[in-house]
């Protein structure tokens, strides 16, 4: 979906139409973020920025507060037509999936064919535009989904795929964030023939297990299958303060209170893990974090808060300088339903209990 | 407040109270102990604001008064002094000197006066049980309550009080423990429902250990326990707890009976095998005859036979040992009755006087 949350609130509020949107925390305070409509783009402005900056950027951008039911529904109904058309459907989030209609219910022969409809009948039924990247591997699809945005559609065939990626900028790569980027680049690695030129020793050298799977999909080797049903691999929360936070009380009770949010969704889940995971963000914004993992799952508020508070004090930064997010995440999660046969049955009390 | 008590009876005082000091919460004095002098004693209470827990030990007193102080601090320090006296000196700068032999301390306090006071319970019921019965009913079900806190009431034990009898109930929804008992005076005619939250249950088992009679009373909302010079107060979980009985087979095919100790000797040896929580040790029941067997892919198989007394057909049962391994180890009885009627349905354990265990088979 392009431009997600602003398109909503565009479609839902015509005097938005036209303008910068900017859909996220409120710009006095120190939230981020979560979506800037094309207008709003063009002045710099992108998701996960602080507000404050974006206020800075465009200060006539309207300001909205995220309107997650509304989001969500819209969601929900973008994800049915898609199950129209084939069950290989991979949720990335709210606004985004992966499909793999190599067979699809319709009998549609082309994967082009395909993603022209669906998108025909998304602005149809949703009143918003969606983009589509086709092509034989998730990297490459994904890649074409950003070539002709908003409202396109760009097909990566497997002819024109060396080219394509040869011609890609690293950072650009699916699993290359802004450090391996860095990396790469210091080793005088910048575009896809660059990466390619390279040695599978020599990036798994530098790189580890990442570095044969950079070696795999620039050669248009993607293995990911579509996974309809991705399991869930962490649970967590974290909150950006309005003012900073000093000293180990004060982020020691907040940190009571996001252990008790974390288990209220690990609950709602339906799962537990056994490793929990600290994140600190200082004003000056470095990040720490800090995990540990437990024998058995973590169970309840009160193990989660102990352990957290255990990992906050290995930070000995963290009782003096400034703190402005702190998060934690539960990974390593209990993966009972796998051999559900496995499991120890349920007496049959007959209410739900 | 100035007074003057033994370092033995500080410390088994604090041993009593401090598990209920939270390290996380927003309130800071609550990682306190209060201490007061309160009718001739020091009276040392510790609470969550659910949970908590008074405890009166003899003192000399030289001035009444009050204060509270760190109380993991507290205890670790009174841990470290020799027998001997203890000296409490408090002054209006909240900062109280703690005294033993050559060693002393002044340890920064928080006033009382911040300290919340437990609920008053408006005694609905009351009734006294004997401590070390009360506490063994307590270990035989205790290991069945849920952790799952998506269904809160199920995070405590059901104490349910009804037509002179008591049962105590225990369940994480997978297997069922509980203890019934007649009461003395048919129970002075109380009639309810109380469920008492795990942290309780808990602290309990270690207030019952010796001989005497714990006074419980009952409200609506909250209980209280009084333990010779303790009393430990807490709010019941709040809820209606689901209807147990509705699990338990009203009949059976079949009975086996199995000593006890010996069967938890040969479940514990067959199950090494096994390396996975999901995995199950099979009952293979002949007349006269139980073999236990268990196998995994990773490790191997082990099996081995015991005598029982069995009269039925021919059948074979799969348990997840995990869960058989409790009541095995939490009851005194000799022997162990099972009782069931087929492979699938609830499978029921029979030992100490008023225990009922309940279990669903595996699927094999």
């Amino acid at each position: 979906m392009d431009a997600f949350y602003a398109s909503v609130e565009q479609r839902d509020d015509p005097s938005l139409r036209g303008r910068p949107v900017v859909v996220g925390g409120n710009p006095k305070s120190r939230g981020v973020v979560a979506t800037a409509s094309y207008e709003a783009r063009q002045y710099g402005i992108h998701s996960a920025m602080p507000t404050a900056h974006a206020y800075r950027l465009c200060p006539s951008a309207v300001f909205v507060k995220p309107r997650m039911a509304a989001y969500r529904e819209v969601s929900q109904r973008v994800r049915k037509i898609l199950h129209d058309y084939t069950d290989l459907v991979e949720p990335m989030g709210f606004d985004e999936a992966y499909l793999d209609v190599t067979e699809n219910k319709k009998a549609i022969p082309s994967a082009t064919w395909v993603a022209r409809d669906i998108r025909a009948e998304i602005a149809a039924v949703t009143g918003l535009t969606a983009s589509a990247g086709v092509s034989f591997n998730k990297f490459l699809a994904k890649i074409a989904s950003d070539l002709d945005k908003p409202d396109g559609l760009s097909v990566i065939t497997r002819d024109r795929a060396p080219a394509f990626i040869d011609g890609l900028e690293v950072r650009k790569f699916h699993g290359i964030g802004k450090s391996t980027a860095a990396r790469l680049a210091a080793l005088g690695i910048f575009t896809g023939a660059d990466l390619r030129a390279r040695s599978e020793i020599e990036l798994v050298r530098a790189f580890g297990k990442s570095g044969s799977f950079y070696y795999r999909i620039v050669r248009g080797d993607d293995p990911r299958p579509i996974c309809p049903l991705r399991v869930r691999k962490s649970v967590g929360v974290e909150r950006t303060f309005g003012t900073d936070v000093v000293g180990l009380p004060a982020l020691e009770s907040i940190l009571a209170t996001l252990s008790q949010t974390a288990a209220e969704r690990l609950g709602s889940a339906g799962t537990s893990g056994k490793t929990l995971t600290l994140k600190i963000r200082f004003n000056d914004f470095r990040t720490l974090t800090r995990s540990r993992t437990e024998r058995t799952c973590l169970h309840g508020p009160e193990a989660l808060c102990d352990l957290a508070i255990g990992l906050l004090r290995e930070i000995p930064e963290a009782a003096v300088s400034p703190v402005r997010l702190l998060g934690l995440s539960v990974s390593n999660l209990d993966t009972h339903d796998e051999a559900g046969d496995r499991k120890q049955p349920e007496l049959p009390f007959d209410s739900n209990i | 407040m100035k007074v003057s008590v033994s370092s033995k009876n500080l410390v088994e005082g604090l041993r009593k109270i401090l598990n209920i000091v939270t390290v996380r919460t927003t309130m800071p004095v609550l990682n306190n102990v209060l201490l007061r002098t309160q009718n001739g004693m020091l009276s040392m209470m510790t609470t969550d604001t659910d949970v908590s827990i008074v405890t009166n030990i003899e003192c000399d007193i030289e001035e009444e008064g009050d204060i509270t102080l760190p109380a993991k601090k507290f205890a670790q320090i009174i841990g470290s002094f020799p027998s001997g006296d203890v000296k409490l000196v408090t002054d209006p700068t909240m900062t109280t000197e703690i005294s033993c032999g050559q060693a002393m301390f002044k340890i920064m306090g928080l006033p009382a006066e911040d300290f919340p006071e437990p609920a008053e319970v408006q005694e609905l019921h009351k009734i006294d049980f004997n401590k070390i019965e009360f506490g063994k009913t307590l270990k035989k079900i205790g290991y069945s309550v849920s952790t799952d806190q998506t269904r809160p009431i199920l995070n405590g034990i059901l104490l349910s009080i009804h037509e002179g009898s008591i049962t105590a109930v225990a369940t994480d929804g997978r297997r069922l423990a509980l203890v019934e008992k007649l009461l003395d005076d048919a129970g002075n005619g109380i009639d309810g429902d109380f469920v008492l939250p795990t942290k309780v249950v808990n602290e309990l088992q270690k207030l019952l250990e010796q001989d005497g009679d714990v006074t419980v009373r009952l409200s609506e909302s909250h209980a209280s326990f009084i333990i010779d010079n303790s009393v430990l107060t807490s709010k019941l979980i709040d809820g209606e707890y689901p209807n147990y009985r509705q699990v338990i087979p009203g009949a059976f095919k079949n009975s086996v009976t199995i000593p006890r100790e010996h069967f938890a000797e040969v479940l514990n040896r067959v199950s090494m095998v096994l390396n996975d929580a999901g995995a199950s040790v099979k009952f293979k029941l002949e007349p006269n005859h139980l073999t236990l067997s268990a196998s995994s892919a990773e490790i191997g198989e082990a099996e081995e036979p015991l005598e029982v007394s069995y009269e039925g057909d021919p059948v074979t049962i799969a348990f997840n040992p995990a869960y058989l391994r409790d009541p095995l180890k939490n009851l005194d009885c000799d022997d162990l009755t099972i009782r069931f009627n087929d492979e699938f349905k609830p499978v029921v354990i029979l030992g100490d006087e008023g225990f009922l265990y309940v279990i669903m088979p595996m699927r094999s």
